[in-house]
């Protein structure tokens, strides 16, 4: 249960084409050099690979030559009733910014895992062991991520830093940095997308293209019946596709035409 | 006053709320907080001026833009460039995780020579330069004792190669296997461009366009704006081949056909095209090509063949005759080893719909001119097939030479049947310019490191696919090269002036500088506002003004849409009839492998960088095991499981996998990955999974006599 509830006035949110997304991974590797993780020697171990960003792969699960595959690319779902930000003992992960990004301060976690084992998206990744990089490579680290030791929980921000650089270009033009327009602020994922699969924007501005989007019919959002009300939808035309955004019973229709 | 109980509560209830009340505690815990987490081996951040340098990746042919950012003068990310028309913003996971490679540690550090015990010495350039030209003295005067290949498509670094070797008295000057070579079957001068963006119907037969086949980040950004979310989609995509790889899965309809056998589905259609009136009087091989499509290829020849209803094939004509500017995309799904006939015959139906040279059609595309005097001509080294010339001198049909120099490629590794390059190599001096330790360079007796494209000057002519002819440069975005590396440019010239040879130039820069100046030849703009394809829909572009060094080397485009020189096409209809794919089967080797190739694998040259390996997922690779991919129905019928372990084996060589599950696999198929299995490099790619090159088989196809391996067939069993 969400013990509080907090209104904002700009969402930040995605709107992702799986039906454009060709699954290359891009956006996985952007992430990645954009926010400091360190490379992998081996990351065939999903329990204990890194990736703020994953690119899923969906099967209609229908044999040879009817099989359809589709993509979804999951950052952290921004919840709106995040399950995560209860059950933080020291307060490390809050949504309470306007935006409505749910924040990650690591300095602060304490490593317990709690919002871990809440996040039903499985976004949050555990720092088992001290990021290494190879001689020289830390030389790549850029200047608006901190690096992340051993025993912290780390989980996608939407580049909140971007988000910050975009308040600041704001203030100086003297633009209201509360009321960013949709080019101001866009996550690394979302600039380098070579189908541009991803749209970004505030989902709560009617001028904002994510806006209408997540009103298509076509839109859905990962189990959306556990109520969490994440700022992130996904976008088909193909019904077996939004049929796997959660777990449907056989008779249940899903959303679209 | 003695301690009652009420008291000592009330003193310990008072000290409980009064500590609550000093910030010695919580400052503590925050103070322990942060010091548990700042250890001296945890790398800080280094804070600095940021900036972008405009430049163009070398990594793979595809010649997109990348902005690098840097801080303090150090590269940290490597961004899409919005002003590219080739890559448009947008960029590959292979070209995301560029900078990143500056620190590999499978990078060559300085000049190595082979030693006695096999081990590699670093030795001064001095040295190493005194030791190329020693051994190229020796060379000298014989014929084709000297041989180059070169990985890279695009750059103008391969006329230096090729006008040292004819200064030496060698022609033997090689490319990499790729999709320019069998088009260079088709058409000898220029080559063949395909117009995406204007397309409103592209029907590929076979190439990867979404994943790894010419100019992939352009061809994304079409298909992306053409499926714009929530509207209409402006250019439907269909992908004809046997699997369903990335563009199989993502293009609107995906049609499973048997393998190597697109070119018969594409003549099925041209049935239906020609039996509806559809001519092409341009061509003046029409009567012969239509006879020959008319009584060979019929709806059930066609089927029995490709295994596609003649419904399909009817429907598949009728949607092509409904589309205002349909493209049809020949192609090989790993952009290499396909053979002419798939390729002829994809093209002729281009051809049927008058599709040369207008919006949205196949485009004849000019080679630049070239610059260094005594260069051949690019036509000329395009054409050649190297995996042919090495299957000769390992068979000792043709005389081994003294010694190859190998730039930019990887061909101990990444050849069909590497065993046999290894034939052909022995005993002959190997000479690698390569930046990272790879199979090639592991071997190699002299190893002369070039820089990494992000510390040199390099270029990018034409890419294969691209729509429009192009030149971008590619520029040192660091101040000093982080190893003891040369520029291969500066290498060949120096040693080509201490063998008294004039390649006309001092360095590379002024080659590169030339190379600008000899654009002004052809007709051309830098892209601005206006890209190369609404320019061919009428857009009105200025010609070049100003400086144009000055302009490309901050990182603009030069671009041309003009027709090179009038171009008679031909049906193929000889080729056709004479490399038809042969109808018979194979029971030594009964089934048929579908290699896959993807950025995120790296390219023909870099090994998978360390940044892609989390997108390899689980059922790609476990540990040291990668996974073939097999629909259920063939797994049962050779008692395999999911997760199983898999022997695959090819006329000359096995390659030991997992069974993946994957039903957009055909029957008797199997889908392997190019890319794994390395045995150079570093510990981010070394022993990670097989090396599919070893199961490929190369065969000449009929007719063209060229060598060909991506419809190649094995056998699996359990392992």
């Amino acid at each position: 249960m969400v013990l509080y509830l907090k209104e904002f006035k700009v969402k930040w949110g995605m709107v992702i084409d799986l039906d454009r997304c060709t699954g290359c991974g891009a956006c996985m590797v952007a992430c990645q050099a954009e926010n400091n993780l360190a490379p992998p020697v081996d990351a065939s171990n999903k329990r204990y690979s890194m990736t703020w960003m994953l690119v899923y792969q969906l099967s209609n699960k229908q044999p040879y030559p009817n099989h359809d595959v589709a993509y979804m690319p999951r950052p952290c779902l921004q919840c709106g009733k995040p399950n995560c930000v209860p059950v933080c003992p020291v307060i490390a992960t809050d949504k309470n910014q306007e935006g409505g990004i749910v924040s990650m301060v690591n300095a602060r976690c304490i490593g317990c895992r709690y919002c871990q084992a809440a996040c039903p998206y499985h976004a949050r990744y555990f720092n088992w062991h001290d990021p290494v990089w190879p001689e020289g490579m830390e030389k790549t680290l850029t200047q608006d991520v901190s690096t992340r030791p051993r025993g912290v929980v780390e989980k996608c921000l939407y580049c909140h830093h971007r988000f910050m650089y975009a308040r600041d270009k704001a203030r100086i033009e003297g633009r209201d940095p509360n009321a960013l327009a949709e080019d101001d602020y866009i996550p690394a994922c979302v600039e380098m997308c070579p189908t541009n699969a991803i749209t970004f924007g505030d989902l709560a501005n009617p001028e904002h293209k994510v806006h209408k989007l997540s009103k298509s019919p076509y839109a859905f959002r990962l189990l959306e019946r556990l109520n969490t009300d994440p700022q992130l939808y996904y976008y088909s035309q193909r019904e077996w596709v939004r049929r796997q955004g959660d777990n449907f019973l056989e008779h249940e229709t899903v959303g679209g035409v | 006053m003695a301690l009652n109980r009420r008291s000592f509560l009330t003193f310990a209830a008072g000290g409980v709320a009064g500590t609550l009340f000093t910030p010695v505690i919580w400052k503590s815990i925050d103070d322990t907080a942060i010091w548990t987490q700042n250890w001296p081996w945890i790398p800080r951040l280094e804070y600095g001026a940021q900036a972008y340098a405009a430049t163009t990746c070398k990594l793979c042919p595809a010649g997109c833009g990348l902005n690098i950012r840097t801080v303090s003068g150090r590269p940290v990310a490597a961004e899409g460039r919005t002003d590219h028309p080739l890559s448009q913003g947008g960029i590959c996971p292979l070209g995301s995780a560029a900078v990143q490679l500056l620190y590999l540690p499978a990078r060559i550090k300085g000049p190595m020579q082979k030693q006695a015990d096999g081990t590699h010495q670093p030795i001064s350039w001095d040295e190493a330069e005194a030791l190329l030209k020693e051994k190229l003295a020796e060379q000298r005067g014989k014929e084709d004792a000297v041989v180059c290949v070169s990985g890279d498509e695009n750059g103008t670094i391969n006329e230096l190669f090729s006008a040292l070797l004819g200064g030496l008295g060698s022609e033997a000057c090689y490319q990499m296997p790729g999709e320019r070579q069998v088009a260079s079957r088709v058409l000898r001068q220029g080559s063949i461009g395909y117009d995406l963006e204007n397309a409103d119907f592209v029907l590929a037969f076979g190439p990867d366009l979404l994943d790894s086949w010419g100019t992939i980040v352009r061809n994304k950004k079409a298909f992306g704006a053409a499926h714009p979310i929530g509207e209409e989609a402006s250019a439907k995509y269909v992908y004809v081949g046997p699997m369903q790889n990335i563009t199989g899965g993502a293009a609107d309809q995906w049609i499973a056909v048997a393998p190597g056998m697109e070119g018969v589905l594409a003549l099925g259609i041209a049935y239906h095209l020609l039996q509806a009136g559809l001519t092409a009087p341009q061509a003046h091989d029409f009567v012969s090509y239509r006879n020959q499509v008319i009584n060979r290829y019929t709806p059930d020849f066609v089927e029995r063949l490709t295994g596609v209803t003649p419904d399909q094939v009817a429907k598949l004509a009728e949607m092509l005759r409904n589309a205002d500017r349909p493209l049809i995309v020949p192609g090989s799904s790993i952009a290499q080893g396909g053979g002419v006939f798939g390729f002829a015959a994809a093209l002729s139906l281009n051809l049927l719909f008058n599709n040369v040279n207008v919006p949205g059609g196949i485009q004849v595309l000019p080679d630049l001119p070239t610059v260094v005097p005594g260069a051949q001509d690019t036509a000329l080294i395009r054409a050649r097939d190297f995996v042919a010339y090495i299957q000769s001198v390992a068979e000792g049909r043709t005389e081994k030479p003294g010694l190859y120099m190998v730039y930019e490629a990887n061909p101990l590794f990444a050849l069909p049947q590497p065993e046999v390059t290894a034939l052909a190599f022995e005993g002959s001096y190997l000479v690698s310019f390569s930046t990272f330790y790879d199979e090639t360079a592991a071997q190699a007796d002299l190893l002369l490191p070039t820089p990494t494209f992000m510390e040199r000057f390099d270029d990018v002519q034409t890419p294969y696919g691209s729509g429009f002819a192009s030149y971008s440069l590619t520029r040192p975005v660091i101040r000093q090269p982080i190893f003891d590396t040369k520029p291969t440019g500066e290498v060949v010239l120096g040693v080509a002036k201490a063998l008294d040879i004039d390649l006309g130039f001092t360095s590379f820069d002024k080659v590169l500088e030339a190379k600008v100046s000899a654009l002004a030849e052809l007709e051309g703009f830098l892209v601005e506002s206006v890209q190369p394809w609404e320019a061919r829909t009428g857009e009105s572009v200025s010609a070049v003004s100003g400086n144009p060094w000055r302009t490309i080397s901050r990182g603009a485009v030069w671009a041309s849409i003009a027709e090179p020189f009038p171009t008679e096409m031909l049906l193929g209809s000889t080729i056709i009839s004479q490399t038809a794919p042969p109808d018979s089967e194979d029971w030594a080797f009964p089934v048929s492998l579908v290699s896959m190739d993807s950025r995120t694998y790296g390219s023909r040259h870099i090994a998978i960088p360390p940044f892609c390996l989390p997108l390899l997922h689980e059922q790609e690779i476990q540990g040291d095991v990668f996974y073939v991919w097999m629909n259920s129905a063939t797994a049962r019928s050779y008692g395999l499981q999911a997760e199983d372990k898999v022997q695959l084996t090819g006329p000359s060589g096995s390659c030991l996998a997992r069974v993946r599950i994957f039903e957009g696999v055909g029957r008797n198929m199997v889908a392997a990955p190019l890319g794994f299995g390395h045995t150079a490099w570093d510990k981010f790619s070394r022993n990670k999974g097989d090396n599919i090159y070893k199961v490929l088989t190369v065969r000449r196809e009929p007719g063209s006599n060229l060598a060909v391996w991506a419809d190649s067939r094995v056998r699996i069993a359990k392992a």
